[in-house]
């Protein structure tokens, strides 16, 4: 109501006023497309100021080529051979037109396009002009007319795009090796490909911002859950005046909780993946320019799952699991176990072992903590120059790094090498970890843990994870309790939880047998 | 909002820093004692040595050049266990840590003189040290075992519990302490206990042995019982879990006496006192074995009788053994099988009469010993002398 209010405030007051300029629907100066030729050229030219990759192109037809009009398209995003769309649309005309082509005139072409006669390829009807800038910078080619106050536009993109490649995030041993691509219209005809049911709805929305981003979001009607929907509808309508380049900028807007380091989305990059989450009642978006599938609502235990768990034999799958649960915990507790222990509870330790980290520790001039704080500290900045460097450099850096952290700081009496085998077996139970996102929440919590073990040893091992709990407990995603199904405990899905059920198990739950009387 | 944040971060400041401390010691800090051992000092007071593992120093390359030895002795004197072990650091600048105690040897003297509860008093108190710790008595000055190199194990203290432990295990030639079997059986009825026995070998290089069991009454060494009788009185305490036992030829000249050997794989043993009412103690053994030849050097089991006579031969020999045993044991007045607690457990009335003067009237009990073996198998070779 207020907005009403402020737009007849302002439409009262004055025209040019702050406020009135906001909404760009209230604006009262939207320029219309003007019929005269030259006033349109030189308001595009006006426009189009300094942008050298856009293209004026005058033409002449009609009898004597008498009239003018000219086209105008963005160089760079247009397929070079179907440029000329002027000459074809006018031949289109002609097929229904009597006279030759050289009698049309522009009475003739607004005559056949405003009543949609001569559109045997897709030509828009652009109104006002900044429909029409906003068509050129999409890749349409616009064509104007002499004394007609529409134009014409079609859409003639041809950037060339990357190929569809093995995933390289997320590479499975079995299974479709396809994965995104930068292209928003590739990325759903891959969905759709493998989701051919008409309940597969896929909504667009365009940012209104600078960089009129689209998005698209799917989900499959009848297995999603309307309240999960109408709330993730509520939270995406906040995108529409954002600058979207990625898709986690939309996980930022609409997540939960933005400061909690548990993911509360997943993303994927595999079509497989997308379509198996849809089929679950998630809802998928994807963002032009850009090829990570932000899929939502993400749960904790989702979030250690991984594709090839359902392409895996059942058995092998759950055991595979289980590994990750294990992987989970040494990820995230073994430095502050070890902390702990050693510096609180060395009676915990079996004789033989003790004495050999006794033997180890000797000599080391740092506390446990300070020494795995340093070695742990070692091994991000490992990793972290190993991601950002150039492939060839990469290599260069793992030798560096396996050098510093795993012989020299041993030498140097900076490290035992007891440290150095924690530390390694913390990396690699970090890798197993199958989604990204989720693997860098453990790698940051270790730190904290290992403050609260070296402070109050295994008290505050316990302390921490009971905090991290009360956190996970309370945490949600799009209304959703995140550690759900095990609290709320859910028995029926607990199967896919700690062991992958068979397929025959699975498939026989309700939610896929209501799911499937709507596609009947 | 802002002051539940606030709330929040002090109360875990509070919790980090404010709890839990006092024991907080990095490994290099504390110094691991592997095993002590308690004499008698000249002026009457208590003598510890303890044996403390010694860390190769790590610096430089992986695992550090080897130290000398793995262990130093320490040797401290005050009046009690406690103050002596405190002042372990005066020598040391490390505190001591007694979670990875291995054993604690008692020197025959002491044992004898003081009493074990007095002074395993410490052990028994204190959060540290585990009741699972092993416990001898020794022979002689109780340091100089720990002073002597060990064969194989990183320190002596270690070679000595395994020993005691495999001794008990595969041949019961001693019995396995440790200070909670040790703390049930002072505090049972009877309040008699078996320690194992340590002594060194009389041939140069001296090598530690340990067999035999120290008899405890009271929590005072009273005795020492031979190896041999310690594997009759493990198979009547139904602690028995594996040894030979040898076999006397028969017809043989005493002079020169060949022996035959079995291996008991399988026993049972039941020990029931029966005429609880009468004045006269009667107890009933019945022991099963189940054995495998191990070496023949005279028998010939080739029929089914010839099985039977040679079972027959083991019977007398268990026979003897027991009784052998338990009639040095009635001798000693030592009821170490702990038929008092049987006793009392099947007539707490009847034992509250007896209690006062139940070591004559052990003397007194008559012992019905029945034994049944059964040879089970001959190894790898028929039942005959292979040669």
């Amino acid at each position: 109501m207020s907005f009403f209010k402020s737009l007849v405030q302002s439409l009262s007051r004055d025209r040019n006023s702050g406020q009135a300029n906001q909404d760009v629907s209230s604006k009262a100066a939207v320029p219309k497309i003007s019929s005269h030729l030259s006033d349109n050229q030189q308001r595009m030219k006006e426009t189009f100021d300094r942008c050298t990759d856009i293209v004026v192109l005058p033409w002449q037809y009609g009898p004597d080529m008498r009239y003018s009009a000219f086209s105008i398209y963005v160089d760079t995003l247009i397929q070079k051979k179907e440029y000329n769309y002027l000459k074809q649309s006018l031949q289109d005309l002609v097929t229904h037109e009597i006279g030759p082509g050289t009698m049309i005139t522009p009475e003739d072409i607004s005559f056949y396009f405003e009543n949609n006669v001569a559109s045997a390829r897709t030509a828009i009807i652009i109104e006002d002009l900044d429909d029409a800038i906003n068509k050129v910078l999409q890749g349409h080619i616009v064509i104007f007319f002499d004394k007609w106050n529409k134009a014409l536009g079609y859409q003639a993109t041809g950037l060339e795009t990357r190929q569809v490649t093995e995933s390289i995030s997320e590479p499975v041993v079995q299974g479709p090796r396809e994965s995104t691509v930068e292209n928003l219209k590739k990325n759903l005809g891959m969905l759709r490909e493998r989701l051919k049911n008409p309940n597969f709805k896929i909504e667009k929305i365009e940012t209104t911002r600078e960089t009129k981003t689209k998005v698209a979001y799917g989900y499959l009607e009848g297995a999603v859950n309307a309240e999960v929907l109408a709330e993730f509808q509520r939270r995406i309508a906040k995108i529409k005046d954002k600058d979207i380049l990625e898709t986690s900028y939309i996980e930022e807007i609409i997540e939960d909780s933005v400061y909690s380091p548990f993911p509360q989305h997943r993303y994927t990059e595999r079509t497989d993946v997308a379509i198996a989450s849809l089929l679950e009642g998630k809802i998928v978006v994807l963002v032009e320019g850009t090829g990570s599938i932000l899929i939502c609502p993400g749960l904790l235990m989702e979030l250690l799952q991984s594709s090839e768990d359902y392409y895996q034999r059942t058995v092998i799958a759950s055991l595979i699991r289980m590994i990750r649960f294990v992987a989970l915990f040494i990820s995230i507790g073994l430095p502050s176990l070890y902390i702990a222990i050693s510096t609180y509870h060395p009676e915990l330790i079996p004789t033989v072992l003790l004495l050999a980290i006794v033997n180890s520790r000797e000599g080391i001039p740092f506390p446990a903590v300070i020494e795995a704080i340093i070695m742990e500290f070692f091994f991000e900045l490992l990793r972290e120059a190993g991601i950002r460097l150039p492939r060839p450099v990469g290599s260069a850096v793992s030798i560096v790094g396996a050098l510093v952290i795993g012989e020299a700081a041993i030498s140097a009496g900076i490290a035992s090498p007891i440290m150095v085998i924690i530390v390694a077996l913390t990396g690699i139970a970090s890798f197993a970890i199958p989604q990204y996102n989720f693997a860098i929440a453990m790698r940051i919590l270790r730190f904290p843990l290992m403050l609260f073990a070296g402070f109050m040893g295994i008290f505050g091992i316990m302390i921490a994870f009971l905090l991290i709990w009360l956190h996970l407990a309370n945490l949600r995603s799009l209304g959703q309790p995140y550690l759900s199904p095990l609290g709320p405990f859910i028995p029926r899905q607990i199967k896919d939880v700690f062991v992958r059920a068979p397929h025959g198990i699975l498939m026989r739950s309700p939610r896929n047998r209501h799911m499937r009387k709507p596609s009947k | 909002m802002m002051n539940r944040w606030i709330g929040m971060c002090l109360t875990l400041f509070t919790i980090v820093v404010l709890t839990g401390c006092w024991d907080r010691a990095e490994l290099p800090e504390r110094g691991f004692v592997m095993g002590i051992a308690l004499d008698h000092s000249d002026d009457g007071s208590i003598k510890l040595t303890t044996q403390m593992f010694r860390p190769s120093q790590g610096v430089g390359l992986l695992g550090g050049k080897p130290a000398e030895t793995s262990y130093i002795n320490i040797t401290t004197e005050n009046n009690t266990v406690s103050r002596a072990i405190r002042d372990i650091p005066i020598n040391l600048g490390r505190k001591s840590q007694w979670s990875h105690i291995r054993l604690i040897i008692v020197s025959e003297k002491l044992a004898r003189e003081r009493g074990m509860a007095e002074i395993l008093e410490f052990f028994y108190r204190d959060h540290e040290p585990r009741l699972t710790t092993s416990i001898m008595i020794a022979e002689g000055t109780a340091s100089e075992y720990l002073e002597i190199k060990p064969l194989i194990e990183n320190t002596t203290s270690q070679q000595l519990f395994q020993s005691g432990i495999s001794a008990a295990d595969n041949s019961g030639k001693t019995t396995d302490t440790n200070l909670l079997k040790l703390g049930l059986q002072m505090k049972s009825e009877v309040g008699n206990a078996l320690v194992p026995y340590l002594f060194l070998s009389e041939q140069s290089p001296k090598i530690t042995n340990v067999a035999g069991a120290a008899l405890l009454k009271k929590g005072k060494l009273v005795g020492v019982m031979k190896p041999k009788k310690v594997e009759s009185l493990q198979m009547l305490l139904k602690d028995y879990r594996s040894g030979m036992l040898d076999i006397p030829c028969k017809e043989q000249s005493k002079k020169n006496q060949m022996m035959e050997s079995v291996e008991i794989i399988f026993y049972n043993t039941k020990l029931q006192p029966i005429n609880l009412s009468e004045d006269s103690l009667k107890v009933h053994v019945k022991i099963k074995l189940e054995v495998a030849l191990v070496e023949l050097s005279c028998s010939k089991i080739e029929t089914i009788e010839d099985e039977k006579e040679f079972a027959k031969i083991i019977e007398e020999t268990v026979k003897q053994n027991i009784k052998e045993t338990t009639d040095w044991l009635k001798k000693k007045k030592f009821d170490a099988i702990g038929l008092g607690n049987q006793v009392y457990r099947k007539n707490p009335q009847l034992w509250k009469e007896w209690k006062k003067d139940w070591e004559t009237r052990f003397a007194d009990t008559q012992f019905d010993i029945d034994v049944e073996v059964r040879v089970n198998n001959s190894g790898t070779s028929i039942s005959k002398p292979v040669f």
